[in-house]
């Protein structure tokens, strides 16, 4: 019944002239979301795969889910603490889907709109690529950033990291990470920093039998007992996430450890978990690897490119750990495990990295080009503090650099084929 | 005996395959001479209207090269002669008599005695030699390199892959055909450098051992048993690998022995055609014996549906085949028909569902995961063409080890240093690439297009 009246509408809008004319991709991207198109092949092979590029992204986006789910709880639930008081799983669910599902509404709404007017512009269907932009993007932003602001930056990221390019595939960077780079240089107030992390919740503000204690005072006299029992000392506490707080922990004590000052506050096992403050969906390494089982299960991701992000990130880390002393930087001293479980690395390693269209083609490429990001990422992050977010950075730099590994490794292989098959 | 190796491919199980019941099919009263699908083919027409012609009568012949003569299939009177586009040469009718058995008769001869030179003539008088491919190119094989460089080798498989290809273990254990296969091996033993004889299980028909204990220049290999391993490319690029040597590779389908078999031994060429019928939307899933030339509809039943282009024929099989319409008449240069249903149905919310009955490589369906299970083929297009996201499916496919997408862009922009370096000659057009592209790009039409670009210019 439905799609009686939703075939005449299209009918009408390829008839005429008028304003649904003017609307052709929007209809028949919805069209043909709804509904397997109707065309058949007319040449050989007559028979072709049942698997599509809306099927593809569909299931990436179902790889996203667990991080979704469990980044609104982890919203609701610091938002609880932050004002000092526990809250029931539901409780802290609604206060968080409060404050991301408009994000993910205007994320999905503001990109498909450029979308649609460029698909338009070209006389094309709409790409299927933006599903999974869409929802990637609210999801490695702060749950505090104005919708202004967050506008800005996914318009920006589809026009300039994709369709100047012409479209989904053609993209050289991943348009999701280049909204949030964008977003981090151009207001990194928002974006960076100890406020963005936590939201304020909607209820129980004005309840004036809660105690208002902020939520940085909690781990800020966790710190201080800390240190009164060892002795070390910390610069400044301004940062909020494990990655910013490891950045100005100070060592100028040779005794103290590092490691230990991080895990007073945030242990391995939370960071795991992911119950800390950061961006929405990329505090859970569990869920992302949850995620990452989906989608190397049917076959999405690339396996390759996410062991070998792991290896180089691994060994990269593990070097600085020997080369450390207590004069060079605190996250020379972060333990490999930490770095993997701290900020976005496991998100950015499973859903970022293997994003298909901007990384390399050939499989040997693929190693190089994991095994690149991890590498640069731990080096951003120890080197270079100004940038402890070393993630984005290195995987926006790989992006750039994969279709040069590409070009050197492919030439390789076709030579070593011809030489193989003469000589052999 | 080792058995060849090769990466990629994939082994299709797929429903409605035809039956190993063979049926007789009688004479028809117009059989027609379909010229071949090829645009480097330029048909010179030597018969007209009303002509009498005998069965092996030479009907037209290539401008070009006057050693493509292409035979009547039977005999009668000419009554019709269709021209498309430009005057392009569709079709011939003929009438037939009513016995139908007045064929030329090219002298019978001993093989120990006839020369090399004396059977290649009477293969092309007979117009056997254009049913012979040339790889790379899949293309007719030139006479003047032949004979200068004498360094041919002939590729036969005497099984097949191809989603319902024809049974040929079927057409040889028919005695009458077996015995002309014999034959036929030893009469191209004599013309050919050596024979390669490719096969997916070990121990072949008594008969067929003999002839290769006989004969020092044919070879029997096995090969593994997953399309596209009948493809002459495949086989020629492995057989490449071992040798070291730049030859002329030359296909033939095991019909094409059995015909030159039946030229020696009876002297005139052989009327029946062995063929093969699969598919949802035909009744009969069987093999037919049938004249040459006979219409489709003599004997394939489709299904009866509400429109007539419901329905699809296609000559060959579903990957590579060329499609036809019911009116046609058999071709010589495929052995199986399929006869498939459109698929336009609208599914509502298809990749939302879980996929328990999809023809799919992925895994991004249910079904994916039980690959053993024979599924239904459609037609659809199971989605709209997009760019190309580098996926990397269509490089674990393919076949020959080359990187299709690659050679796709190469071939978009008619970059030839580049399709050259990238051995674009070693396409095999299995059209893998083509069927696993979740872009819906077609890749191996695209390629296609590189390599007739690269042969325009020279």
């Amino acid at each position: 019944m439905f799609f009686r009246q939703w075939d005449k509408l299209i009918k009408i809008a390829n008839s005429t002239n008028g304003l649904l004319s003017t609307q052709k991709a929007l209809l028949s991207g919805i069209d043909t979301f709804l509904r397997r198109p109707s065309n058949v092949t007319y040449r050989a092979p007559h028979v072709r795969d049942a698997t599509d590029l809306k099927r593809f992204m569909m299931l990436v986006v179902v790889g996203l889910i667990p991080c979704t789910l469990f980044g609104i709880w982890n919203t609701g639930t610091n938002a609880y603490l932050s004002i000092g008081c526990q809250s029931t799983f539901f409780e802290a669910f609604l206060e968080g889907l409060l404050h991301v599902l408009p994000l993910i509404i205007i994320s999905y709404t503001a990109g498909g709109i450029c979308e649609t007017l460029f698909a338009q512009a070209r006389k094309h269907e709409i790409a299927e690529g933006f599903l999974v932009t869409g929802l990637l993007y609210p999801l490695i932003c702060p749950a505090t950033i104005p919708w202004w602001i967050f506008i800005i930056g996914i318009v920006f990221g589809i026009i300039i990291g994709k369709e100047v390019f012409g479209g989904t595939g053609m993209n050289i960077i991943n348009p999701a990470l280049l909204s949030r780079a964008f977003l981090f240089f151009a207001y990194p107030a928002f974006m960076s920093g100890d406020d963005p992390w936590i939201v304020k919740p909607f209820n129980k503000l004005d309840d004036g039998t809660l105690i208002p204690s902020n939520w940085t005072t909690i781990a800020e006299e966790k710190i201080l007992m800390f240190i009164n029992n060892t002795g070390g000392s910390i610069d400044a506490l301004t940062g909020q996430t494990p990655l910013a707080l490891a950045t100005n922990i100070s060592t100028n004590d040779v005794n103290t450890n590092i490691n230990e000052f991080l895990h007073e506050i945030y242990s391995t096992w939370d960071m795991f978990i992911g119950n800390i403050p950061g961006s929405i969906g990329e505090t859970s390494t569990l869920m992302c690897l949850i995620g990452g089982c989906i989608l190397l299960l049917v076959g999405v991701a690339s396996w390759r490119i996410m062991l070998s992000v792991l290896v180089g990130a691994y060994v990269t880390a593990l070097i600085f750990n020997f080369v450390a002393t207590p004069d060079t930087s605190s996250l020379m001293h972060i333990t490999p495990i930490d770095h993997i479980v701290m900020g976005g690395f496991a998100f950015g390693m499973i859903f970022m990295a293997t994003d298909p269209v901007t990384s390399p083609l050939h499989n040997i490429s693929k190693f190089i080009y994991g095994i690149s990001i991890g590498a640069l990422c731990i080096l951003i992050r120890t080197i270079n503090p100004a940038y402890p977010e070393g993630m984005m950075l290195s995987i926006l730099f790989m992006n750039i650099f994969s279709p040069f590994i590409d070009h050197y490794v492919i030439k390789y292989f076709i030579n070593k084929r011809k030489e193989g098959v003469n000589r052999a | 005996m080792n058995t060849i190796q090769f990466n990629g491919g994939h082994r299709f199980l797929i429903s409605d395959a035809p039956s190993n019941s063979i049926y007789h099919i009688a004479s028809q009263p117009i059989i027609g001479s379909v010229p071949p699908v090829t645009s480097f083919f330029k048909p010179k027409v030597i018969i007209k209207v009303g002509d009498k012609i005998s069965g092996g009568q030479v009907l037209f012949y290539d401008k070009k090269n006057p050693f493509l003569k292409f035979v009547a299939p039977g005999c009668g009177i000419i009554s019709n002669i269709k021209y498309g586009k430009k005057r392009v040469l569709e079709l011939i009718e003929i009438k037939t008599d009513k016995k139908n058995d007045n064929f030329i008769n090219f002298n019978k001869t001993s093989i120990n005695k006839i020369t090399s030179q004396e059977i290649v003539d009477k293969l092309i008088d007979s117009g056997i030699w254009p049913k012979f491919k040339k790889f790379p190119g899949f293309d007719f094989v030139p006479i003047d390199n032949f004979l200068k460089i004498e360094l041919s080798q002939l590729y036969i498989s005497l099984f097949t892959t191809e989603p319902h290809g024809l049974n040929i273990n079927l057409l040889l254990s028919q005695k009458k055909y077996l015995d002309f296969f014999i034959m036929g091996l030893k009469v191209i033993t004599k013309i050919f450098k050596e024979v390669h004889v490719f096969n997916n299980k070990d121990n072949v028909s008594k008969e067929i051992n003999e002839v290769l204990e006989q004969k020092k220049n044919i070879f029997l290999h096995k090969i593994l048993d997953k399309y596209p391993a009948d493809n002459i490319g495949l086989q020629s690029w492995k057989m490449k690998s071992k040798n070291n040597d730049n030859n002329i590779n030359i296909s033939a389908v095991p019909f094409l022995i059995i015909e030159i078999g039946h030229l020696f031994s009876k002297g005139h060429i052989i009327q029946e055609r062995f063929i093969s019928v699969s598919g949802n939307g035909t009744k009969k899933k069987a093999h037919f014996i049938v004249n040459a030339g006979s219409p489709i509809t003599s004997f394939v039943n489709s299904i009866e549906t509400e429109k007539i282009n419901d329905i699809r024929f296609i000559e060959g099989n579903i990957l590579t085949g060329r499609q036809i319409s019911s009116k046609d008449y058999l071709s010589d240069y495929e052995q199986s028909i399929q006869v498939i249903k459109e698929d336009r149905e609208r599914i509502p919310l298809v990749f939302f569902r879980l996929g328990l009955n999809k023809l799919t490589l992925f895994k991004t369906w249910f079904s994916g995961f039980f690959p053993s299970v024979i599924r239904t083929p459609s037609t659809n297009n199971n989605g709209e063409e997009r760019s190309c996201i580098q996926c990397g499916y269509c490089l674990n496919i393919c076949p020959t080890e080359l990187m299709p997408n690659i050679l796709m862009k190469a071939s978009l922009i008619n970059d030839i240093e580049e399709m050259e370096r990238m051995d674009i000659d070693e396409c095999i057009e299995c059209q893998l690439c083509t069927f696993i592209c979740p872009s819906k790009i077609e890749i191996g039409h695209i390629i296609k297009s590189g390599k007739d670009f690269i042969k325009k210019e020279g």
